[in-house]
């Protein structure tokens, strides 16, 4: 290196220095001013971690997170529910059960979707049939018979069984979005995926792949006019650099996965939303071979985790103790009543013995390659296990190879971790472990399963809500009791926060649905 | 028998060679390894806190109690680190000696016998080198699985042909020389001839090689720890540690800071060493520091002391003479 080279080199570290030393400046706000009265116009940028994958933003095929998020602003459905879990009309005005079997909903008559077609009980009628006929949560219909338009602005749901879970299936803001018949049923696969033309109060525009969506303000929106003009979606698929974007000041807005980054974004000055914890860490168990066959070494599995360390040490404290339904659920269960559920090394070592494997060696596949931030709780788990006398190996395999375990069992492993998605209601999160073709089900056949198999079907078929909250327990207590899943810890969907001192009139609600942001304002 | 080129020559100048040192490159490389080898050791036999296992609050600052602080889970850093560090010297030192047993093996007999055994070795050589090495450890992992063995078996595999390559070309040249000439004829076998009369006036290059080989071995290890794919959780790696703490960037700059340290200390202290033997070995080749030397022979005639000696076998793959 000659003394050429050397200047460069000085020259480069005094530039990234002083870049080092502007950047470190941003986001020292100091929480909501007086913002006075709503302004109208202006450009919200939110940085998100992931962007819509498979079927993009077709509401009837799009099963991710990130697509559900941008449809539920884009979409509304027939009914909503606030964030204690109250019912409340949304497209419908009215909804009546004069019988077991039938659903009645009035519906709204003042309504258009973005493409300027009419709403009406046609369209009702065509989603409802279109997503039964293998959209995604088609199985939430398994029950529905017919789906009939008894009138311009009247729409019958006949069943061929109580159906317990209906009335928060139709009420989950990102589950039974209504499309236009004349509109997305013309719609060409790609538009169908690429935009939006629902009744929301913005609508997809331009969705450039792996930068950013861009939706606009619905100007034929039956609700109260939108403030904002526009909000543009920005991908930061590498949190730490949303985290950097957000200190910056590039977005005004943004949705973290990892809570500990949305905790630095809030020491730095952001509004942190209180987030419910509706996404469980799920671990689903190999019964079919292997130690954890045994029903006594997954309760001592059980027993031997400290639920509560893994929520304060390992996630920082951004989760909650939590088994099936998750933490945030209405359904969720009391976890301090739950059989096997709080640490009893004795008890589990005991177990142990009885089954006659006193030092199992147990394998654990998660995610290597995301979600850094759970990663900390197996390596915690497997602390927790050693004092049992488990060996918990941890395998990390790519998001790619994950799913395969389960769904071809070419490579399996005694447990494997995958973060659950929140469901529209309470025993839907056990149908894809318990019933006969579900992903995660490999207890066909197995008697430590067929009580709560029983009781799931039973709660879906539950006539009144008091004895589906009471299956729903039943359910959860047996699942734990026989160890049917493991859940370390539950997390929410995102955590959000926002610059209070530039949007104004936000709140991040229980369902992760931004559904505020329709009253949302920007100081200009 | 050995030849040594520069008693000959210094027999017919009639002067002795000046007596080539060890330089200030060998000499910082080898103590870097030499002190991370003494306290990798002294953690593995006797750790101040398990590492595995909390031994204090999280995210604690460095003090005398916890050197280098604890990390999110409250495992002591400095105790992981040193075990980081031990792992990373090992694969780098296993995988680069790996690869030199398989490389020299195919590189000597190449070289020796020629003809088309040499021209299928080299072909194959050339393709195994076309392969990004990154690639292949992947691969492997998916294979084989992960972990610090079938690491050390990919990186072997994939650092070999650059021995072969490295110890082929000296080996040509010495097969014509008379002392090999003189052993053939006198009825040696060809093995012997190979591991007594060429095998050690190869093993110049090969240290080279060997030291530089294992520097780009730990940056490897490394890269394949971050992606997840090198050495698993809770065993603790300096690459997987910068990625798992990038998120406690702000909070705690040290928990990055110090394994990226470890990682530039190893590479640099193996680089330093292959350059420091280089200068040692090959001093035709200017030393790693001569800021100073190469302002002064830009005016003048190079020193003639350093050039006296063979350069034909002192060759590595990385840089030609």
């Amino acid at each position: 290196m000659n003394r050429r080279h050397w200047a460069g080199a000085a020259a480069l570290a005094v530039v990234t220095l002083a870049i080092a030393g502007c950047t470190s400046g941003g986001g020292t706000g100091t929480g909501e001013q007086d913002a006075g009265e709503p302004v109208a116009g202006g450009t919200l940028t939110w940085g998100v971690p992931a962007e819509p994958s498979a079927g993009g933003i077709d509401p009837m095929v799009a099963s991710a997170i990130a697509a559900e998020v941008i449809d539920s602003i884009a979409y509304d459905t027939l009914l909503t529910r606030d964030d204690d879990g109250t019912v409340e009309p949304a497209l419908a005005t009215e909804w009546d059960q004069p019988d077991e079997l039938t659903w009645v909903f009035q519906l709204r008559d003042d309504v258009t979707f973005s493409d300027g077609s009419p709403f009406d009980a046609g369209d009702v009628v065509y989603s409802f049939e279109t997503r039964a006929d293998g959209g995604s949560n088609a199985t939430y219909l398994s029950s529905m018979e017919s789906v009939e338009a008894t009138g311009d602005h009247e729409v019958t749901f006949r069943f061929s069984q109580p159906d317990g879970t209906f009335l928060d299936a139709v009420s989950a803001r990102q589950t039974f979005f209504i499309v236009s018949e004349e509109g997305y049923g013309t719609a060409t696969e790609e538009e169908r995926q690429t935009t939006t033309a629902g009744t929301g109060a913005y609508q997809v525009t331009e969705w450039n792949q792996g930068v950013s969506i861009t939706m606009e303000k619905n100007e034929d929106y039956w609700g109260d006019e939108p403030y904002l003009d526009k909000i543009v979606f920005e991908l930061y698929p590498d949190e730490n650099t949303l985290l950097a974007a957000v200190q910056q000041g590039s977005v005004q807005a943004a949705s973290f996965i990892d809570g500990s980054l949305a905790q630095q974004a809030a020491s730095s000055g952001f509004t942190l939303g209180d987030a419910a914890f509706r996404q469980n860490l799920a671990i689903y168990i190999n019964p079919e071979e292997g130690p954890l066959a045994d029903v006594n070494v997954r309760r001592a599995f059980s027993l031997a985790l400290d639920r509560q360390a893994l929520v304060d040490t390992a996630m920082l404290g951004n989760a909650g103790v939590s088994f099936v339904p998750p933490a945030g659920d209405p359904g969720a269960p009391d976890t301090a009543d739950l059989p096997y559920y709080t640490r009893d090394l004795d008890e589990a070592k005991r177990l142990l013995e009885e089954a006659g494997e006193p030092s199992p060696e147990i394998t654990l596949s998660y995610m290597g390659d995301v979600a850094a931030a759970h990663h900390p709780v197996y390596e915690m788990m497997q602390q927790q296990l050693a004092e049992a006398g488990i060996t918990l190996n941890l395998k990390a395999t790519p998001l790619a190879e994950i799913s395969p375990i389960f769904t071809t069992g070419e490579s399996w492993t005694d447990l494997v971790a995958i973060p659950g998605s929140p469901r529209a209601s309470a025993v839907f999160y056990l149908e894809p472990v318990l019933l006969e073709g579900g992903v995660y089900n490999h207890w066909d056949g197995n008697p430590d399963a067929e009580k709560a198999r029983t009781l799931l079907q039973q709660a879906k078929a539950a006539t009144s809500p008091e004895e589906y909250a009471d299956l729903v327990d039943q359910l959860a207590t047996e699942t734990a009791e026989q160890v049917l899943e493991v859940v370390p810890a539950a997390v929410p969907v995102y955590f959000e926060v926002w610059d209070a001192n530039k949007l104004h009139g936000y709140e991040n609600d229980a369902f992760y649905s931004r559904s505020a942001l329709d009253r949302a304002w920007l100081s200009q | 028998m050995t030849v040594t080129r520069e008693l000959a020559l210094a027999k017919v100048t009639g002067s002795r060679p000046a007596r080539r040192r060890l330089g200030p490159a060998f000499w910082s490389g080898a103590s870097i390894l030499g002190i991370i080898l003494i306290v990798a050791g002294w953690m593995s036999l006797w750790p101040p806190y398990d590492p595995f296992v909390a031994s204090g609050p999280a995210f604690a600052p460095p003090s005398l109690e916890h050197l280098l602080g604890t990390d999110n889970l409250g495992r002591d850093t400095f105790t992981r680190l040193a075990l980081a560090a031990r792992t990373s010297l090992i694969i780098s030192g296993a995988a680069a000696l790996l690869g030199a047993v398989i490389g020299t093996f195919f590189g000597l007999v190449a070289g020796y016998v020629g003809g088309w055994v040499d021209s299928v070795i080299m072909r194959v050589v050339d393709a195994i080198l076309a392969l990004p090495a990154i690639l292949v450890a992947l691969v492997v992992g998916v294979v084989i699985g992960n972990g610090p063995w079938p690491l050390i078996l990919a990186l072997g595999l994939v650092f070999a042909p650059g021995f072969a390559r490295v110890m082929r070309a000296p080996v040509i040249a010495l097969r014509e020389r008379d002392f090999v000439l003189a052993a053939t004829l006198s009825g040696v076998r060809p093995t012997r001839v190979i591991i007594e009369h060429l095998l050690p006036n190869v093993l110049t290059p090969l240290f080279v090689q060997f030291a530089s080989v294992a520097s780009q071995v730990v940056l490897i290890e490394a890269a394949l720890s971050y992606l997840g794919q090198g050495v698993q959780a809770p065993e603790p790696s300096a690459g997987r540690m910068i990625s798992e703490f990038t998120r406690f960037m702000q909070m705690q700059p040290l928990l990055i800071i110090l394994p990226s340290l470890v990682i530039i200390l190893l590479s640099a202290a193996w680089n330093l060493l292959a350059d420091g033997m280089q200068d040692y070995l090959a001093p035709r080749r200017e030393p790693a520091f001569s800021l100073g030397r190469r302002a002064q022979r830009r005016g003048g005639e190079p020193t003639p002391d350093r050039t006296t000696t063979s350069t034909q076998h002192t060759r590595t793959e990385k840089r030609p003479s």
